[in-house]
């Protein structure tokens, strides 16, 4: 008998929950209680201000991809009907950032994941989602207002990082504060070196995985790590986003006196990149060091067994 | 190559846009610019300047164009300076809750010396799509490409060192999944493939392959219950070494809702990470698990405990982390917080190093926001660092203040000012720094005429490290709307920079920027 290794039984297992939540997700019909028809009797024109998006009700639509109606949202509309008043039908602008929550991710599930594995300040402070999206609007995903000077309103102080010395270029258009701040689809950045996924799309040069790993890139959850350990990633006084010039930024992890003093403190004035080139990770020395460091040097450190390159 | 086919291919996708805008009759908007940018620079390239992305040249925008087909599918595109180096283009079609194509095209410099010799450029192109073929089923994939060449300078200051970096790789990703949902969970499952090519070190050639699958629940009649796992494959293989690298990892979390707005949190992820040609394997073991309690809008706290094994055979560390933070929210209008974080890391066996390690850090803040004139806000923050092997302490501080007015009184006004200010020291070297930046920003857009919009922005900046520096920048802007929704704008932005402690280090630039505009209404 041929023994069944780890993998195998994995795609076997996925392959079965993949069957029971598809069949699960087939089987759940959601039924609306009201048709549109009678809300847009009385509210008439709200139809048009969701036919640009993904809320567009179903029933206005020949092929509908999405079955949406106004009382997906507004639940209580079978009562409302009957004795129209505002007191008897939710409107999730209205409810408190929990209930919203509960009410929006009934389809939105991708905002569940992201409670489920992060922490989000907005969820803590019980924001509303119809802080930040406009459901009858048809803005780009719904957001109030452009993107960046929306964040602004609230986060004013990242704003003033923009205009420092070095900066994403998010105030020339190129980016915007969602191209980083992913509210959906993070569920992986928990996950070891994938942490840095949203910054490797942009940087692969960096992105490794090394053979030998800076230790400082490694995600903490606990307390930071990862780039934004040595770069600000809204902006710098200092080249490259970083979070101190030169030699003072790698000081405040490593200090090693006697690069200061040996060889008659030849290397006193150096920078530690000069010869720790492959600061983010190295495929052949644990010390970082630039592969071509005795050509550099014009010496040969290690032939002569005074240093080891790991 | 790629250049001449990506290159056409946006262009043709914004000539589609414009046609399909002026091809239908109804259902569309956006705005079509057509105008010149001037520069004028003095002295010296713009280093690290908001410059380092302006080119001279006519230039065609077609900014936030939507346009809504009868059967419901949308176009959108925002094509921004489609005939420039530096555009920076999107395109997309879809049917929401149907399906979705876009695609992307940008690119950027980067000047590095102040001869304007040192120079990357970027470029990033990308495709995306997705289809919902069934209501609670997801296909989702896309490709992106990018590239980078040139050549970048570091003046590593304050030692007196230069290094120079050149760069010309192509990096391109492939990915494809799917995703079944419903209610109460989903499921998702995804390839992704990496390719990276490297024209001037033909060592970091290497290739990756990943597989993910993840899982996310609740439970219908048990609200208070969710639960999430997932797997991840990835094999890394360099090329030229036939160096690869393979990780497997597994992860679990669940999230427990009880009474009073009590909440625990808890994760377990397991990894092991196998190289070759070394034949060492690892293997990491992380669990978190947290308490946090919310009062609705007034405030909450959280405790959570973190423990990590990293373990080689050789090297094997431990490390334990405590985290709490809390914030309370008085009123809507003073919101205070509060967070410390602890980790020690013992070395148990082998050598690290940075050997054994306890490294702290903390916050505090406070803003007060006034509804009708701004807001105000201040926050403190520490990090301390202890690395009894190598006789190393430091001690990080560092204060950041800011103000923000606004009033819609004469329009819309905004001033801000924002103060940085820190203190590094490291008790066991004559290793210390101070530093402190100033930022001052103003933007005035007043509400005179009924058919003249006018703006004028500026940003002041100062900042004490170990250099010296100032740097301005100036925006006025100003729009005419003419008959017919056309309209005449034009922006002068003035950006200057010193460094008073080298005289050398000076930049001066000018950039006018004169468009047509017309507002498409279709």
């Amino acid at each position: 008998m041929v023994k069944q290794h780890f993998p195998g039984r994995a795609v076997r297992f996925a392959l079965a929950v993949t069957t029971m939540l598809l069949a699960a997700a087939l089987l759940y019909a959601g039924e609306s209680q009201v048709d549109d028809e009678t809300c847009l009797a009385c509210h008439d024109g709200y139809d048009a201000t969701v036919k640009n998006t993904a809320h567009r009700l179903g029933s206005s639509m020949t092929s509908p991809a999405t079955d949406v109606s106004c009382s997906s949202c507004h639940t209580g509309a079978a009562e409302h009907a009957d004795d129209p008043s505002a007191d008897n039908i939710i409107n999730p602008e209205n409810q408190t950032g929990q209930e919203a929550f509960n009410t929006c991710t009934t389809c939105h599930i991708a905002h569940v994941e992201l409670d489920n594995y992060g922490s989000d300040p907005h969820n803590d402070m019980q924001l509303n989602c119809a802080g930040c999206h406009r459901i009858h609007d048809d803005n780009a995903r719904l957001l109030i207002d452009n993107e960046n000077k929306f964040c602004f309103q609230c986060h004013s102080d990242v704003e003033a990082r923009f205009h420092l010395q070095s900066q994403h270029p998010v105030l020339a258009d190129n980016l915007t504060c969602l191209s980083c701040h992913r509210f959906s689809k993070r569920q992986d950045n928990n996950a070891s070196y994938d942490f840095q996924r949203v910054c490797q799309d942009c940087h692969p040069e960096q992105a490794g995985p090394y053979l030998y790993e800076h230790g400082a890139t490694s995600a903490y959850s606990v307390q930071g790590g990862g780039c934004v350990e040595c770069h600000d990633p809204h902006g710098s006084a200092n080249d490259r986003l970083l979070k101190q010039s030169g030699n003072n930024l790698c000081e405040g992890c490593h200090f090693v006196p006697r690069h200061k003093t040996a060889h008659g403190s030849l290397w006193k004035d150096y920078a530690c990149q000069s010869c720790h080139s492959d600061l983010h990770g190295s495929f052949t020395n644990g010390m970082l060091l630039d592969e071509n460091l005795p050509a550099k040097l014009g010496l040969d450190c290690y032939q002569s067994g005074c240093h080891s390159t790991n | 190559m790629t250049k001449k086919i990506l290159y056409p291919i946006g262009f043709t996708l914004a000539c589609v846009v414009c046609l399909a805008a002026f091809s239908f009759a109804a259902g569309g908007s956006g705005t079509v610019k057509a105008g010149y940018v001037l520069t004028d620079e003095d002295g010296h390239r713009g280093v690290n300047q908001e410059t380092f992305n302006t080119y001279e040249g006519f230039a065609i925008s077609v900014e936030n164009f939507k346009y809504l087909f009868d059967n419901g599918i949308n176009l959108n595109a925002n094509l921004r300076k489609v005939t420039l180096n530096n555009r920076n283009l999107y395109a997309a079609i879809g049917k929401p809750g149907l399906f979705n194509v876009s695609a992307r095209n940008s690119q950027y410099r980067r000047t590095y010396s102040y001869d304007g010799t040192s120079f990357t450029r970027r470029r990033f192109s990308s495709m995306e799509a997705d289809l919902k073929p069934l209501k609670n089923i997801s296909l989702f994939g896309g490709f992106s490409r990018t590239d980078k060449h040139g050549d970048n300078l570091a003046a590593l200051r304050p030692v007196a060192d230069t290094v120079e970096f050149s760069s010309d790789y192509t990096h391109t990703s492939f990915h494809a999944g799917a995703k079944g949902f419903c209610p109460y969970g989903n499921l998702r499952v995804e390839y992704r493939r990496f390719d990276y090519y490297d024209d001037i070190n033909p060592d970091n050639d290497r290739e990756a392959n990943i597989i993910r699958v993840s899982a996310f629940s609740k439970f219908p009649q048990h609200n208070w219950l969710t639960i999430a796992a997932g797997y991840t494959y990835r094999q890394d293989k360099m090329y030229e070494t036939a160096a690869e690298l393979r990780t497997d990892q597994a992860w679990g979390a669940t999230k427990i809702y009880l009474a009073n707005h009590f909440q625990i949190d808890y994760r377990l992820l397991y990894g092991i990470s196998k190289q070759k040609p070394s034949s060492v394997d690892t293997d990491h073991w992380v669990n978190t698990v947290s308490l946090s309690k919310i009062w609705p809008r007034q405030g909450g706290f959280r405790l959570g405990f973190e423990s990590r094994i990293v373990d080689d055979s050789l090297n094997r560390t431990g490390s334990n982390g405590i985290l709490a933070d809390l914030w309370y929210n008085a009123l809507d209008r003073i919101i205070l917080k509060g967070a410390i974080a602890s980790r020690s890391r013992d070395i148990k066996s082998g050598t690290v190093l940075i050997g054994d390690e306890d490294y702290s850090r903390y916050r505090v803040s406070a803003k007060y926001v006034g509804n009708r004139w701004g807001d105000l806000s201040l926050r403190y923050e520490g990090r301390v660092k202890d690395n009894p092997d190598i006789n190393s302490k430091t001690d990080y501080r560092g204060l950041t203040g800011a103000i923000n007015l606004k009033t819609r009184n004469l329009g819309r006004v905004l001033f801000s000012y924002s103060y940085y200010r820190g203190q590094f020291e490291n008790h066991s070297s004559d290793v210390s720094f101070e530093f402190a930046d100033n930022v001052l920003q103003a933007t005035v857009e007043p509400e005179l005429f009924e058919k003249l919009t006018f703006s004028a922005g500026g940003t002041y900046y100062r900042s004490h490290r170990d250099r010296d520096t100032e740097k301005l920048g100036l925006k006025l802007s100003g729009r005419y709307d003419l008959a017919m929704r056309h309209a005449i704008e034009v922006t002068y932005s003035l950006l200057t920079y010193d460094d008073f402690l080298v005289s050398s280090d000076y930049y001066t630039g000018n950039i006018v920027e004169i468009n047509l505009i017309k507002d498409l209404k279709l």
